[in-house]
């Protein structure tokens, strides 16, 4: 008998907590739950408030998780709308935009972010990735390399600038990036595989 | 009927209206320009001579979400004496939007040509053609499969009508380094007596396309080989954005090509062709052999 009564109270007091957690409270607890779509509805009854393109974007980070990606992109573009000053929404969109292989979507917002933001990491990170997937290997490496030396102890610059080298046929130059990624990385897969000859 | 074959040729137009998109920017939008010419010479006709035309193409991409192309070409068919030349002005218009539904590993493209041609036939069996050919395709996210099926309808003027099927497979081989694509041509005209004896007719073409890697022999960037059997009459090219409107029936064709990418944006293509004719009402096989040329700037 106590302890039912131990458990009812115990449920009693988490319903509690429960119903006076915020909308936010609610969404990143149910995220870390691996509830993403119910994580983005609680964010439904922010629309409104300050905050709401920071809702906007987290939703469309949690439709990104569930591979929902023209929700996604929806979300992130409505985020966008309501603060076109955000950073933040412009590098998220690229994230569901990549996914769809919309390079030069994803591109044109990372272009933007740059615009504002010369050397932000994550749009060049993301422009990277949308140059590889045109296949735009000359300007991939100029790229990369650029990238690379403002971002020393960065190895994925080099991974790339290393890629677009192999692709271009300029192999020595792709075994010294691959080389440079050795060191910062000793383990790298695919460093070690094409310094092995087998790329 | 005065035979003839059109090479006509491409381009096009066309026209996204529903491209929902914001405010334009530079950077989102990708064109490319271009000119081609073309030159063929016939072997054993009995009607033809010779072949000119020459064009000019448009074409824009708004990123990924879609994009619309416009061409113009002019083409002039030199007969043999005894036979009327023709010439011959074509207009395509093209649009197309992209989709990538998240159930689907790839994208959709939904694409609208149509096409309009006049030319001085003073019978007007091949005048005032129109065109109409929308086409559904699928391309997988990895770029190794492809699949379209491309449906026209063209509109002639004294009694005949055309509908066409297209089915069309594509696959990469070689890591990508080579792209096959198969396409089968089902024609059926709605006339017999306007359509050299033809009811409908079959054939099977195959285009291979290889891409040389960082070593590009004579500077080239990629080759094509082309080559069809069976027999078509009537046929709306959805590649070159032509119409075959002038009514002999082909029997076969092979191509070769080479293209030159020269820096970031310019490329030149060029493509020998021959191909086999019949005309059915006089009896007459014959080939032509043809040279064309695709100068083309992107930015």
């Amino acid at each position: 008998m106590k302890a039912w009564l131990v458990v009812l109270f115990f449920v009693v007091v988490v319903s509690s907590v429960w119903a006076d957690e915020s909308s936010w409270q609610k969404s990143y607890r149910l995220e870390t739950a691996g509830k993403y779509a119910e994580a983005s509805t609680a964010l439904e009854s922010t629309n409104g408030s300050v905050d709401a393109d920071f809702a906007l974007m987290r939703r469309g980070w949690l439709s990104y998780l569930q591979g929902r990606y023209n929700e996604s992109v929806d979300f992130y573009g409505r985020a966008i709308g309501k603060n076109p000053k955000s950073l933040e929404a412009r590098n998220g969109i690229t994230l569901p935009l990549l996914a769809q292989q919309r390079w030069r979507e994803a591109a044109f917002h990372a272009h933007q972010v740059i615009t504002e933001s010369a050397w932000d990491y994550t749009a060049h990170q993301r422009l990277m990735v949308a140059e590889e997937g045109q296949r735009e290997w000359k300007t991939l490496a100029e790229h990369a390399a650029r990238v690379a030396d403002r971002y020393p102890s960065d190895a994925t610059a080099l991974v790339y600038l290393a890629r677009a080298y192999a692709w271009l046929g300029e192999i020595n130059a792709a075994k010294r990036a691959y080389g440079r990624v050795l060191s910062r990385i000793p383990v790298h897969i695919e460093a070690t595989s094409y310094m092995a000859g087998k790329p | 009927m005065k035979r003839t074959y059109a090479i006509v040729t491409l381009t096009a137009a066309t026209l996204t209206a529903a491209l929902a998109v914001p405010a334009w920017a530079a950077g989102e939008w990708t064109t490319t320009a271009g000119a081609q010419v073309v030159y063929g010479s016939y072997g054993s006709s009995t009607q033809r001579d010779q072949v000119t035309g020459y064009g000019a193409v448009l074409s824009s991409d708004y990123l990924e979400r879609g994009g619309f192309t416009l061409g113009l070409n002019r083409t002039d068919i030199k007969m043999n004496a005894g036979y009327e030349d023709i010439g011959q002005n074509a207009l395509f218009a093209s649009g197309k939007l992209n989709f990538t539904p998240d159930g689907v590993a790839g994208r959709l493209t939904g694409r609208m040509d149509v096409h309009v041609i006049n030319n001085d036939d003073a019978t007007n069996d091949t005048d005032g053609v129109k065109a109409y050919a929308p086409q559904v395709a699928y391309l997988s996210f990895d770029k190794r499969r492809y699949f379209d099926l491309g449906y026209a309808r063209s509109i002639y003027r004294n009694d005949l009508d055309v509908n066409q099927f297209t089915p069309t497979v594509g696959f990469a081989l070689n890591e990508g380094a080579d792209w096959l694509q198969v396409r089968g041509w089902l024609i059926d005209p709605s006339n017999v007596a306007r359509a050299q004896g033809e009811s409908s007719t079959t054939a099977l073409e195959a285009k291979l396309t290889h891409w040389f890697g960082a070593n590009k022999p004579l500077g080239l960037d990629n080759v094509r080989l082309s080559a069809l059997v069976g027999k078509r009459i009537y046929a709306v090219d959805p590649d070159a954005g032509a119409v075959a409107n002038l009514s002999d029936v082909q029997r076969g064709g092979v191509s070769l090509g080479g293209e030159w990418k020269l820096g970031k944006s310019m490329s030149v293509l060029a493509i020998l062709s021959r191909d086999n004719y019949n005309n059915a009402t006089l009896a007459d096989d014959y080939s032509l052999t043809s040279g064309y040329i695709w100068v083309a700037g992107k930015w």
